[in-house]
């Protein structure tokens, strides 16, 4: 039985089954739906990293030894912070904070702060504010005091005593619940929401990772929604009928349905790019449906009764979308390839729904599609050519004309856009990604101008020996590191074991100005650290390691990304190779380095991915269009549109972050499918006819329209997007749209003029017949 | 078997007329214990976190002034901090704040340390100055909460909350003791923070009858959030052996 034959029989089994199938697939349906309500989602950075990764370890080292580095801090804005009445609500809002944050293991405010000073005789190690009702006098004089001391001044209180900070350091998170994390940011909220005649800004960690998860809650559906009306629209625009718009969106949404019970059922998490997958698989599981929809449309224009017409359309599709199927599915399997398991799942469910989309393709959208009316079939001609038969017309007469000309200019324009990647900057600040005017953002730069800074770098400086600390010498290096990061353009504050030190000899030497140095001995070190300590001292737990083998140099920046990260650590390194020995291991850490080294994880497995997908895809085709060279060209209009994309954005002075870093291989996978059905159809023209020209305008009248509508509905899908206060996925969805047009521009551009270039097929036989011709576009052939 | 029948006999007869004894009564016992003029003892502390340990040594003086009592710790181990000694006069009227002195030997110098002392932690150590000083009766309010036995101990159990004027200077929002009905001492205090969440505990044992004064010469404090431990094991303990007044003066502390 020839191919034909098969389809066939498949097409009439699939009729006189359809009631089954239709069956089959709601029960599996509602297995899968009611499995959605048990999906776990679990955004903790932890789930990046695959185990045994060095950061990561760096990182779970630190927070055994210095405890957890998150924190938050409340910047509130007053008329002066030492004013009796001022003094005593802050105290309150503290006091509420200390009492109720969950996970909270430490609040520290100027309310709050230890002083350590000289007097004569003794030394005092006390609170700053022994009692916050002493008169008003007494307060402004302590205010003094606080504002002219650097371990406060623009850390806790500005110096004009008009802005005060409460810092919040946090207990190492228990394994409990699903991000324990997110835990506080809600508290935190509520109760300063209660204290609203303060002018108060809340900034760090969790709670930006708290902010940016219920925006994409929030967003996330919007996206989905837009992207899916969009699309409606374009299938109805382009399809002009009912079953050709809600046969394809059906079945696109029964494919997420389905995969992410899967999901669910599989016991799997999702993650923070969880987000993408529906979307994605709208995009590259919508295209199975839309082929059958609009090959069979295409073949009923030219009068064929709906059973022959299904068989015919499944004969003409099926080796192409099965042939897509893998292809995009190698793709996405590819991220199997990382070091990273967001991605990892990310590729893993986008490959299982694009298996699943084929699978309801035939089992949900032909029984349906064969229960559309059966009208008589149109006497060939009735309906002429349309504005889309007349557009890709002209397209096939310009190329046959002008194909050379295009061609190389295509070619340029392409590098010429492509040129624009080099200008690409990653940035993984997501504050700086999202809008000016959100209050977060406005919240984070608010404290990085008036307090020194909203995140932190930590250093390790691990003597590695037991008391290694207390060597006079490594601390006299370890305060000229400080110096040195001072200096730094991106540091704005440094705090280590050394403040305290200083403060103590200051503190034993009657608070004499110029005793703010290290103490002079070895002896002195271990004694004052001891007084420190047993004094009340309550920061050598945060700066000192347990067996004094480490430091903790905290460096507060302003908020910065990832290129900045790795602008600091260069000089880091630079300093400590010149001044430190060899046996002391200096190294950053803390979640910036760590969110650092995840942007670096990210960008090296997109290479290693995107190279696999490369390969896989590029042998697939080969097999299949059976010729090496034509399998390599087939490549070219798969490859060029990630080049594009990626340019146009660097032109247009986009940042490269890691929601875009999936980018290349997901434009990889859509244009892929483009080019296997283009292909295909053209190796079967070519077959057929023998002669390029006439093979590509065989190709073109046949699945140019199909071509051109996927792609009109993925741009307009995309367009969802657009509704984000976020730049990364506004500029992803950009880069998405650009990248779909310049894939369809390629195939129908690019592809025949280097079929007609480089002649993979062998030379051609036949003289053609109907190139420079000009008739109707959608004269059908019979 | 006579020990065990003396012991049932007392546990009775105290729970005869244990609706009459209150909290402050308990502790009141429990302050008294030590009846000693004065006294001295070497601790060695070994501090366990994790799979890391610390040992610490210091010998101990005290003697008691009145119903005031001073203290001197003298550190033998780590070496870098041996002969740095502590002195500290508490005072029972609870107006009156404590004094202390430190003594660092690489300079000679004696400094006057005030504020928040007590809160401070002891070498690194699950003790803070306040767990191993002797605390006023009066510092807290205390609350009888019911009769119970812990490992087959019968014990009093009792609520302490620091007095307002006295809050400041405590870790603890409230402690939980278990006092022994036979020493009197307590076998397990546990520690509380403002929130009511267990910050440590204490588990008292190797009681011994020296000098004719029950003591209980090993400690283990534990703080779970931070997966550490402390023991403090004492020994050579011996009361009354006639301590002068003036080591315990401040001038005394660069002999």
């Amino acid at each position: 039985m020839n191919n034909s034959g098969r389809m066939a029989v498949l097409t009439e089994r699939i009729i006189r089954w359809r009631w089954w199938c239709l069956g089959l697939v709601t029960l599996v349906t509602l297995a899968a739906a009611s499995r959605l309500p048990s999906l776990q989602i679990d955004n903790s950075n932890e789930t990046f990293f695959v185990s045994g990764d060095p950061t990561y370890l760096n990182l779970e080292a630190f927070r055994e030894t210095f405890g957890n580095d998150d924190f938050v801090f409340i910047l509130i804005d007053v008329d002066d912070a030492f004013e009796p009445d001022v003094l005593a609500r802050l105290a309150e809002l503290a006091d509420r904070l200390e009492y109720e944050v969950p996970h909270l293991v430490d609040i520290t405010w100027i309310g709050n702060v230890e002083w350590i000073e000289g007097v004569p005789g003794g030394i005092v190690i006390d609170e700053l504010i022994p009692d916050l009702s002493l008169p008003a006098e007494e307060l402004a004089a302590l205010g003094d005091k606080a504002t002219s001391d650097p371990l406060y001044r623009d850390r806790l209180i500005s110096a004009d005593r008009a802005t005060v900070g409460i810092l919040m350091e946090f207990e190492n998170y228990p394994d409990i619940g699903i991000d324990p994390r997110k835990d506080s940011p809600p508290v935190i909220d509520a109760i300063v929401a209660e204290f609203d005649d303060l002018d108060t800004h809340v900034v760090g960690g969790p709670t930006s990772d708290y902010v940016m998860d219920n925006l994409t809650a929030e967003e996330g559906p919007v996206w989905v929604a837009v992207a899916l009306i969009g699309m409606c629209m374009a299938l109805a625009f382009t399809t002009r009928s009912v079953a050709g718009v809600l046969v394809p969106a059906a079945t696109v949404i029964l494919s997420v349905v389905w995969t992410m019970g899967l999901v669910a059922q599989l016991g799997l998490t999702l993650n923070i790019l969880v987000i993408l997958v529906p979307t994605l698989l709208l995009c590259v599981g919508i295209g199975d449906s839309m082929h059958v929809v609009a090959e069979l449309k295409q073949v009923r224009r030219e009068g064929v009764a709906m059973r022959p017409a299904m068989a015919h359309t499944l004969d003409l599709v099926t080796r192409p979308i099965v042939l897509t199927t893998i292809t995009t599915a190698a793709g996405f399997l590819a991220f199997l390839a990382t070091d990273l398991k967001p991605l990892r799942e990310l590729g893993a469910q986008a490959a299982s729904g694009v298996v699943i989309a084929l699978i309801l393709t035939y089992l949900f959208a032909v029984p349906v599609l064969s229960f559309t009316r059966n009208e008589q079939a149109s006497p060939a001609g009735d309906k002429g050519p349309d504005l889309f038969d007349r557009l890709l017309g002209w397209t096939v007469s310009q190329v046959n004309r002008h194909g050379n000309a295009i061609g190389v200019c295509f070619l340029a324009l392409t590098a010429g856009v492509a040129f624009g990647a080099t200008r690409l900057v990653i940035d993984t600040n997501t504050i700086n990604a999202m809008d000016a005017e959100h209050p977060l953002r406005v919240a984070f730069e608010y404290v990085d101008d008036k307090m020194g800074g909203s995140m932190s770098i930590e250093l390790v400086v691990d003597s590695g020996e037991a008391d290694g600390i207390k060597r006079l010498a490594l601390l006299e290096k370890v305060d000229a590191l400080q110096a040195f990061l001072e200096q730094h353009p991106l540091v704005t504050q440094t705090s280590s074991v050394v403040d305290q030190l200083k403060q103590m000899n200051r503190a034993v030497r009657e608070n004499s100005a110029d005793a703010y140095t290290l103490p002079k001995s070895d002896s002195q070190v271990a004694e004052y650290l001891l007084l420190y300590e047993s004094g009340g001292g309550s920061q050598l737990e945060k700066y000192v390691s347990f067996t004094y083998d480490k430091i903790r140099v905290q460096a507060r920046t302003k908020s910065i990304d990832f290129a900045d990260v790795r602008e600091l650590q260069a000089a880091v390194s630079g300093f400590v190779e010149e001044n430190f020995e060899e046996e002391v291991d200096i190294h950053t850490t803390g979640t910036l380095p760590v969110f650092q080294r995840l942007g670096d994880l990210i960008a090296e497995g997109q290479s290693r991915s995107f190279a696999a997908a490369f390969v896989v895809i590029a042998l697939i085709l080969m097999v299949t269009l059976r010729s090496v060279k034509l399998g390599l060209i087939a490549m070219v209009p798969n490859v060029l549109p990630v080049f594009v994309a990626l340019g146009a954005m660097g032109w247009m002075g986009a940042e490269f972050n890691m929601i875009m870093l999936v980018l290349a291989p997901m434009i990889l996978g859509v244009a892929v499918d483009d080019t296997v059905h283009f292909f295909v159809r053209y190796r079967r023209y070519y077959d057929e006819l023998e002669n390029y020209a006439d093979a590509y305008r065989e190709t073109m009248r046949t699945v140019g329209r199909p071509l051109l509508f996927t792609t009109i509905v993925l741009v307009i899908g995309f367009s969802g997007f657009q509704f984000t206060i976020f730049d990364g996925p506004r500029n992803f969805s950009r880069a998405a749209m650009i990248a779909f047009t310049s894939a369809l521009l390629a195939e129908f551009l690019l592809a025949p003029v280097l079929l007609k270039w480089f002649k993979p097929l062998g030379k051609v036989n036949k003289e053609t017949s109907i190139s420079e011709q000009s008739q109707p576009f959608a004269q059908p052939t019979t | 078997m006579k020990t065990v029948m003396m012991t049932t006999f007392l546990f009775l007869a105290e729970a005869a007329f244990g609706d009459s004894l209150s909290g402050r009564d308990i502790i009141a016992r429990v302050d008294a214990v030590d009846s000693s003029l004065d006294g001295q003892r070497q601790a060695t502390m070994a501090i366990n976190r994790g799979n890391q340990r610390l040992v610490r040594q210091l010998a101990m003086k005290n003697k008691k002034f009145g119903e005031d009592e001073r203290s001197l710790i003298r550190f033998i181990e780590p070496a870098d901090v041996r002969d740095t000694q502590y002195l500290s006069w508490t005072y029972e009227a609870t107006e009156q704040d404590d004094d202390m002195w430190v003594y660092f030997p690489s300079e000679n110098l004696v400094r006057r340390i005030s504020g928040g002392g007590k809160k401070g932690s002891f070498m690194r150590s699950d003790f803070a100055n306040e767990d191993i000083e002797r605390r006023a009766v009066d510092d807290d309010v205390h609350t009888f909460v019911e009769e119970s036995t812990l490992n087959g101990r019968p014990v009093y159990i009792v609520e302490s909350r620091p007095i307002p004027t006295k809050a400041k200077d405590s870790n603890y929002a409230k402690r939980k003791s278990w006092v022994d009905a036979e020493y009197w001492l307590p076998l397990q205090v546990e520690y509380f923070d403002r929130r009511d969440r267990l910050l440590k505990r204490l588990t008292q044992g190797g009681i011994e009858h020296i000098d004719g004064i029950w003591t209980a010469t090993k400690l283990i404090m534990e703080t779970p959030r931070r997966k550490s431990r402390t023991l403090m094991q004492y020994t050579d303990v011996r009361y009354n052996v006639g301590l002068t007044d003036s080591t315990f003066e401040q001038t005394a502390l660069k002999r």
